[in-house]
């Protein structure tokens, strides 16, 4: 194999397939990335056995062939490298590197080892824009669990309902749910089907496809048999299980009215809770939100330490009350959105409160309240 | 037995066939362990299985091998064919042909039901529960609930007052000392008032105690020297409620003690709420400064149910119950009960009835069961039939001898059969012998009577408040 390719793209390339090493394997081939020429472009891939990535940069091809390096310690030298042209060339088991002055050889490892990582044959099945699904990835994924312990948590949902893609996620203690609307492709999966996608999957299609922004289309190919999804677009492929089971019914727990409507500043309410969780933050995350007329008292405190307050104006309707969130929860969903208002929706004391932006209606954010001793 | 024989005849195929997938794939495992590096093995072999085999013949078999991600199942189908081939084929003697799918063991998918434990997932079921306990500790029935109280002229008073005092407790009406006799409600309300106390806050301290248990405790408090907790447990409530507080009338040291607690808590600013049988300046031996810090809220009295509401609180009953009670048959036994506890008494009467029969509820039904259960039922006194003949009589401004002699003026026959209907059911005494006592009537015509009566009064206000007069005199 000979290769000429300039350092920024291989930088980028090797950046984005390195998010999908994983240090925990025992398997030392899995930490390895394969580098392969592809019809007049390079490809690099690498998989954690759950996902899987191919990317291709340009590059001038001089002789075709493959070899598997790792992953780590070549990012980090091809990134420190100065912006030029790099040679890549193959010789014995030998990963040879020029660039300038700059000179280094890589043991590599047999290509044959490296797992076989699909990649799509034909065109994608569904297209959809890639700025709707990022947004929705990003206001979604993170109410996942990250406990494997519940497999089925640690998904997000995607779920057709006529021309509206559902994206859900929860951990049992908030729930997000994202429309995306006019899709038409998308009635291509049958409104039965419940697609549950590795929410650190998710997130990553949502960052490495974002790091190459020149295009805004994603395709989405699902294969059944497989039990995989593909994400594409024309220079990346991630390639990702789909967890099995049976999502809990969100639609059962989102609240339907509340008797207490509260519209408030984003960022004036990520500063109090922010402000407020440095109090809160060895009582278990725990602040106290109190309604009252046109009102809302922020307040925490800690034995130890002490306690805050944060009056914050907002516009209320209704009899108001009392309520206890954990900060976290607060500041994940104030920090997924972009509106400047949002809409909070309580109960009561022991029931989840709804949020959602003021101008974005197709999403919504329940976080579970915190019981509080009297 | 012979069926269980059976059952395992059946089964047995099958659980060969599920234990065999098992067994030969850990078989399989353990001969891939020997070839195949620890890390190779652990990666690629870890949560795979055999998820089908189908058999072809008598010697080749499909075998389908799960495996959790696609990366895998290619890269096992690639490179470990021939060594599973071989291995499975050795285990199970047969020409296996190997396919591979993605699947996910079952595994973590029994770990689902977890899931019921996240909060968000939690149904409200869960907060009733957390109800439930908090009423169990307290001591009250869960369904004495405002919801569940039926309301007529006879206690709106009380019915409002204990709402006011629910919704604004110790703001309202402090103390709030309801009266009546038995069996008019007074401790439903009280409860409920807890009740919606409860729903607002779960954590709220309440004591619902009767007014004997309230003495008991004392007792117990003094005899093992525990009297601190004890004043730390009374007065330390935010809600009081005492039922049947007569009980403490007599007792010195125990109405002092109440008297303190009164204090401690009215202070305090919480509520208390009492009951009684009587007004408080009717309660013999209660000391003065407790009967005016008694009078110093607001006294209401609750009356015994009329026929509409008592027909309510036993649909209402009814309905708790899960049975479907037609709006006759309620009426009916409402107009020939008038306590309500003797109306839940026969209402469960009726359900195993209906039950143990399976007939449906009529009105014929529930005559039958009145007949019985009504002399279940003990009048307070004992009365001779001829007290209800001359008490009949006395009220419908007769002589004794028209009753039972031959005449049939239409002012006779309906006092004559309410004698009727009184001596059976009341007196229960036999057909035979209330015709012989009522001028050596047929026993037919007694039984005609007693039906007739109670048929008619569902619909006769009249009638109702005729026998109720009569019962009034016979029994006091």
């Amino acid at each position: 194999m000979k290769v000429y390719i300039l350092q920024e793209n291989l930088t980028k390339g090797l950046t984005a397939v390195n998010r999908f090493i994983t240090t925990k394997t025992q398997l030392p081939i899995l930490n390895n990335i394969l580098i392969k020429t592809d019809q007049g472009r390079l490809k690099l891939s690498a998989t954690n056995l759950e996902t899987g990535i191919n990317f291709w940069l340009g590059a001038k091809i001089e002789k075709e062939g493959e070899v598997c390096i790792p992953a780590k310690t070549l990012a980090e030298y091809i990134t420190s490298l100065p912006a030029d042209k790099i040679d890549l060339e193959v010789e014995n088991n030998l990963l040879k590197i020029h660039s300038g002055s700059y000179q280094a050889q890589f043991l590599t490892s047999p290509s044959v080892e490296f797992p076989e990582i699909p990649t799509l044959e034909k065109k994608p099945e569904i297209n959809l824009s890639f700025k709707d699904l990022s947004l929705a990835i990003n206001q979604v994924a993170f109410a996942a669990t990250q406990d494997e312990g519940r497999p089925v948590l640690t998904g997000v949902l995607l779920k057709v309902k006529k021309q509206s893609l559902f994206l859900v996620a929860t951990d049992g203690y908030r729930l997000s749910v994202k429309e995306i609307k006019d899709l038409k492709e998308i009635e291509k999966i049958k409104e039965t089907e419940e697609l549950l996608i590795p929410a650190r999957a998710l997130i990553e299609v949502g960052k490495v496809m974002s790091s190459n922004n020149s295009e805004n289309n994603l395709g989405l190919t699902i294969t059944p048999k497989n039990n995989q999804i593909i994400f594409s677009n024309s220079e990346v492929e991630i390639i990702s299980r789909l967890i099995e089971g049976k999502f809990p019914d969100f639609e059962k727990i989102i609240p339907e009215k509340g008797k207490t409507k509260i519209v408030i500043e984003t960022e004036s309410l990520l500063q109090a809770v922010r402000t407020t969780s440095i109090f809160a933050r060895e009582a278990a995350n725990i602040i106290k939100m109190e309604v009252s007329d046109s009102k809302i008292e922020i307040s925490a405190n800690n034995p130890q330490m002490g306690e805050n307050k944060i009056k914050l104006e907002a516009k209320t309707e209704g009899e108001g009350g009392k309520i206890a969130f954990n900060s976290r929860y607060l500041i994940d969903f104030l920090n997924s959105t972009k509106s400047d208002l949002i809409n909070l929706q309580i109960n009561d004391a022991l029931s989840p409160g709804v949020f959602s932006p003021v101008d974005d209606p197709s999403y919504l954010h329940v976080i579970m309240p915190i019981r509080l001793q009297e | 037995m012979d069926n269980l024989v059976k059952l395992n005849y059946y089964l047995l195929p099958y659980f060969q066939i599920t234990m065999d997938k098992e067994k030969i794939w850990s078989n399989v495992l353990e001969n891939l362990k020997l070839t195949l590096s620890s890390a190779n093995f652990a990666t690629w072999f870890n949560r795979t299985f055999i998820t089908e085999i189908k058999e072809i013949d008598e010697i080749r078999q499909i075998t389908e091998i799960g495996c959790p991600s696609s990366f895998i199942s290619s890269t096992v189908e690639n490179r470990y064919y021939a060594l599973i081939k071989e291995a499975i084929d050795q285990i199970t003697k047969k020409k296996n042909d190997l396919v591979f799918v993605v699947k996910q063991s079952k595994e973590p998918l029994n770990k689902n039901p977890k899931l019921a434990n996240e909060p968000l997932f939690k149904e409200i079921k869960e907060e009733k529960t957390e109800m439930e306990n908090a009423l169990k500790k307290i001591g009250l029935k869960a369904d004495f609930t405002f919801d569940s109280f039926a309301v007529s002229s006879s206690n709106q008073m009380a019915h409002a007052a204990a709402l006011a005092v629910a919704q604004t407790p110790a703001k309202a009406y402090n103390p709030l000392f309801l009266y009546g006799g038995v069996g008019v409600g007074k401790t439903h309300l009280i409860q409920a008032i807890a009740h919606e106390i409860l729903k607002k806050n779960n954590q709220a301290k309440i004591i619902y105690c009767m007014g004997e248990e309230f003495t008991n405790e004392i007792i117990n408090a003094i005899r093992e020297k525990a009297t601190k907790e004890f004043k730390e447990k009374y007065r330390s409530t935010h809600l009081l409620m005492v039922d049947d507080i007569q009980f403490i009338a007599g007792k010195n040291t125990v109405q002092e003690e109440f008297f303190h607690t009164f204090n401690a808590i009215w202070r305090a600013g919480g509520q208390i709420v009492l009951t009684s049988d009587r007004r408080p300046e009717e309660i013999s031996k209660l000391e003065d400064r407790l009967r005016s810090r008694f009078e110093g809220g607001l006294i209401i009295d609750i009356q015994p149910p009329d026929f509409e509401l008592r027909t309510a609180i036993l649909l209402i009953k009814a309905q708790q119950k899960n049975i479907q009670l037609p709006m006759d048959a309620a009426q009916l036994i409402a107009s020939n009960i008038t306590s309500i506890r003797k109306m839940e008494g026969f209402l469960t009467r009726l359900i195993s009835e209906v039950q143990t029969k399976k007939v449906t509820i009529n009105p014929d039904l529930i005559t039958a069961i009145l007949g019985q259960t009504n002399g279940l039922i003990n009048p307070q006194k004992l009365v001779k039939p001829k007290e209800v003949l001359s008490t009949v009589a006395n009220f419908y401004n007769l002589r004794i001898a028209d009753l039972t002699n031959q005449k049939r003026d239409k002012k006779i026959v309906v006092p004559r059969q309410i004698s009727m209907y009184l001596l059976r059911n009341d007196l229960k005494i036999a057909l035979m012998d209330i015709g012989r006592f009522l001028g050596d009537r047929d026993h037919t015509t007694i039984m005609h009577g007693v039906e007739k009566i109670t048929r008619l009064l569902p619909d006769s206000e009249d009638l109702r408040v005729d026998i109720m007069g009569i019962r009034k005199k016979l029994y006091g």
